[in-house]
């Protein structure tokens, strides 16, 4: 697998044109990203996160400030092949099957491979995300949550040394949610990606990552950088805990602008 | 199975409906035969005229499969320029529907002129014809692709080839096919259209020359064989679609018809 | 007093205009869309012809001699202008029509060509390209003629033509063709080049053309219509023959967006088809037994009929006179 880079974003500033209005997407934004390492961005609608993502894939471009990769603007960077990403649809494609799903990425950006490890490769994911059985499935025939770990599956098979994740879990009930966080930490520590991860939910950011960057939108900007200190693995005992919900309060606290006086007294 | 069974009951009890009132509206209506023969007429007429019916039916059935080829030829080239090219999209479509809405007909002496007699000026009917559904349907077809899905394609490295051929063609494969069903049956329109203007063969010829003939019952055999043609067709292109698209059907169930 | 009077008067005038309420309306279906061939029709029309008999006449374009003669046989034309061939045809098929006049006394189909091309004789055709026509029974008379004059099929290169037979002709596509010379021929002499023709008739197709047909249902209900519409549509023709330019002139107001080079050339060759010895003698749309019987037995040949009818039921002179 490719080096995993060190991702710097430097007072990224985002504008753009939507019919004749100039539109402020993101603001003086500085973010660090230790190669991998699990970030979070939660935030308000509008804050920017999407547009964050399409600057780091290489969709838009950034107006003033920049973002480095290993020391090199991403413009020079060839990231072709190197990032995977996971949206908040599965967008399957309904031909294929789970396998033929999962093999895209690898048939496309590992072609060094051969065809037989690549099936093995694919295989491994699904019978890790405990999709054994069901690779000959068409996407119909799987449940929301079953096709959205094969979009994990597919992104993850091609090692990628950056995950782009937005909302992945967004369209899940909770009960399926809850168990995708826990599959995405174990399949995450079988690599050595680092993963930028979109949400809003806070405790799901808190839960996953070792930093959380709370934004605040209209225009979007940095409002806080929170290191969690909580130890790896994580568990499901990590919920429950005093330290995670007094964390989780925090953030939420950040986000809903409360003034920090007032939430020493609460 | 059940269901399908019941289904072609059914379908086929609304065809001998239609003729049984039919029957019975001539006969109680003392309708002639030169005017409106009766079906039980028209069916025993075409029983024993069946080798000429037949003989007349390949002639057509080329230039139908002809014009429905280059149509989709034709069409789809079109619809991957429209697709990619937004100034090529803008600036043919005008008069793409202004070639549609023009009656063919009116320019049938032309055709003549341009591509002598035969079988070509039927192609070229029935292609013009049918091919709009075609362009229509595959542009948007190839159009609809998820752009997120693009994108991560093109962030891997993908070709524009590979991002043709293992996204975005196989997407528009359903909207192609539905422009298909509806194309194959105007290009036996056309075809006909064609084989009025200047042909001594052909179902349309038969059509025509029982006309002139006062044989109505002749006339009608040739328009339930063209019928019967047509419907022949579609099913063939349903049934490649059923192939095709297998996981399509699975998810829309019974295709919708035009 | 006054009031009494301007009573009387406006009575008088009702019961003088009585004749215009008891006008039969009548609908008169042609064979083809309108041109100068049917310009005695909308004369008899115009000059009150019809109105004299005490008819109201409404005049139909049509789109061909078997969708006219399908029409008046089923009741939803009073009367037709329409081939008399195509009229026995329609009565052995159990269509009863019967034509009470016989206007174009020789079919004008023919074999057309430009005269630069030499052609003279039928078999002048041999190595060239003939377009025959699909859309009409002229094919099926071009075989007869075929037959009848020893043609050799296989020397002329023959192809069929429906629309646009003048085009054809002007874009050299075919060297001839079989159509009617007054429309086809006289269009592209219209456009510029003089045109030579055959007549069908000429060699050896004796038809009949375009008459005034009938049902025999109407015949029978309502005989003295059939004669008065009978008269006044002939008269129309007898009155045109002597006053070729006001019949010209009349229809040419009546049909303002056709074209004048072209009916000018027309009318006059379509009046020459309504003279034969026959019709000098006894009038316009006179036609005999004989000449039936021969138009029949050619039918026959030619396969278009498949059984005989007596065609003294086909035809009638009774309301000539």
């Amino acid at each position: 697998m490719p080096t995993v880079p060190h991702i710097v974003i430097e007072n990224l500033t985002v504008q753009y044109r939507v019919k004749d209005n100039a539109v402020l997407a993101l603001e003086d934004v500085s973010i660090g990203v230790p190669p991998r390492s699990f970030v979070s961005i939660v935030g308000p609608s509008g804050c920017g996160k999407t547009t964050l993502l399409k600057v780091l894939s290489g969709v838009l471009k950034a107006t003033r400030g920049r973002v480095l990769i290993d020391g090199r603007p991403i413009e020079k960077s060839d990231l072709s092949g190197k990032i995977g990403h996971i949206f908040q649809r599965p967008l399957l494609l309904p031909w294929r099957t789970a396998l033929g799903n999962v093999l895209l990425t690898t048939e496309i950006a590992r072609k060094e491979i051969s065809k037989r490890d690549r099936v093995a490769e694919a295989r491994r994911w699904l019978s890790l995300t405990g999709l054994g059985g069901f690779e000959d499935r068409l996407p119909h025939e799987l449940s929301g949550g079953m096709q959205q770990r094969v979009s994990l599956c597919r992104a993850l098979a091609f090692r990628p040394p950056i995950l782009l994740m937005d909302e992945p879990f967004a369209a899940l009930d909770e009960i399926t949610r809850e168990a995708m966080q826990e599959e995405l930490l174990r399949l995450w520590s079988a690599t050595e990606s680092t993963v930028i991860f979109v949400t809003h939910s806070i405790s799901e950011a808190v839960l996953l990552s070792e930093r959380v960057i709370v934004m605040t939108a209209r225009p979007g900007r940095v409002d806080e950088i929170i290191d969690v200190p909580f130890s790896r693995p994580r568990g499901e005992e990590l919920r429950g805990s005093a330290r995670f919900t007094e964390l989780v309060q925090h953030v939420r606290h950040k986000l809903r602008g409360v003034p920090a006086e007032l939430r020493e007294a609460s | 199975m059940k269901r399908s069974a019941a289904r072609l009951v059914g379908q086929v009890g609304v065809f001998t409906a239609f003729f049984l009132c039919w029957e019975a509206l001539v006969d109680a209506l003392h309708i002639k035969p030169v005017i409106l023969p009766a079906p039980s007429l028209i069916f025993s007429t075409m029983a024993k005229h069946w080798s000429y019916l037949l003989d007349n039916t390949w002639p057509t059935l080329f230039a139908v499969t002809g014009g429905f080829v280059l149509a989709a030829g034709l069409g789809f080239v079109i619809a991957v320029g429209i697709a990619y090219s937004r100034w090529i999209s803008e600036m043919t479509y005008p008069f793409l529907v202004a070639a549609q809405v023009l009656p063919k007909v009116a320019l049938a002496p032309l055709f003549l002129i341009w591509f002598g007699f035969g079988l070509t000026p039927k192609v070229v009917i029935a292609a013009l014809i049918a091919f709009f559904p075609i362009v229509i349907n595959t542009a948007r077809g190839l159009g609809s692709v998820e752009p997120e899905l693009i994108q991560y394609m093109h962030s891997l490295g993908a070709s524009w080839r590979e991002v043709f051929f293992k996204i975005s063609l196989p997407w528009a494969l359903p909207y192609i096919f539905a422009s298909f069903r509806i194309s194959i049956t105007l290009a036996v329109v056309g075809a006909v259209v064609g084989e009025f203007i200047s042909s001594d063969n052909g179902l349309g010829y038969v059509i025509n020359y029982a006309n002139t003939s006062l044989d109505t019952d002749v006339m009608f055999g040739g328009i339930f064989a063209l019928s019967a043609l047509g419907v022949i067709l579609f099913l063939i292109v349903v049934l490649i679609e059923r192939m095709a698209l297998s996981w399509h059907v699975a998810i829309e169930g019974i295709p919708e018809t035009m | 007093m006054i009031i009494r009077r301007l009573f009387s008067v406006a009575l008088a005038l009702v019961i003088l205009s009585g004749p215009a309420w008891a006008l039969d309306k009548v609908t008169l279906r042609l064979d083809w869309v309108f041109g100068s061939e049917h310009a005695p029709i909308f004369l008899a029309r115009d000059k009150g012809f019809f109105r004299d008999e005490g008819i109201d006449v409404e005049i139909l374009a049509g789109e061909g001699s078997t969708v006219t003669v399908k029409l008046v046989g089923n009741g939803n034309a009073d009367f037709g202008y329409a081939a008399a061939d195509q009229a026995m045809m329609a009565y052995a098929k159990g269509l009863p029509v019967v034509a009470s006049a016989v206007i174009l006394q020789k079919n004008p189909v023919a074999v057309i060509f430009p005269q630069a091309s030499g052609i003279k004789t039928l078999q002048d055709l041999y190595g060239k390209t003939l377009g025959v026509p699909t859309l009409s029974v002229a094919e099926k008379q071009w075989r007869y003629v075929e037959k009848v004059n020893h043609i050799d099929d296989s020397k002329i290169h023959q192809v069929s033509l429906g629309t646009g037979i003048a085009t054809m002709i002007e874009a050299k596509k075919v060297d001839a063709a079989v159509a009617f010379f007054f429309n086809d021929g006289l269009k592209v002499v219209s456009d510029g080049t003089p045109m030579g023709w055959i007549l069908l008739s000429d060699v050896g197709l004796p038809i009949y053309s375009t008459s005034l047909i009938v049902s025999e249902d109407t015949i029978n209900k309502n005989p003295d219509l059939v004669h008065r519409f009978t008269r006044a549509f002939v008269k129309g023709w007898i009155y045109s023959l002597s006053h070729q330019d006001e019949a010209l002139q009349t229809f040419l107001k009546d049909n303002p967006t056709v074209d004048p080079k072209y009916s000018a050339l027309k009318f006059p060759e379509v009046l020459k088809l309504t003279q034969t010895p026959d019709t000098e003698k006894n009038g316009i749309g006179y036609s005999t037994q004989d000449k039936w019987d021969a138009m029949q037995k050619a039918l026959l040949e030619m396969g278009i009929m498949d059984k005989g009818v007596d065609v003294a039921n086909v035809f009638t002179d009774k309301f000539l006179k």
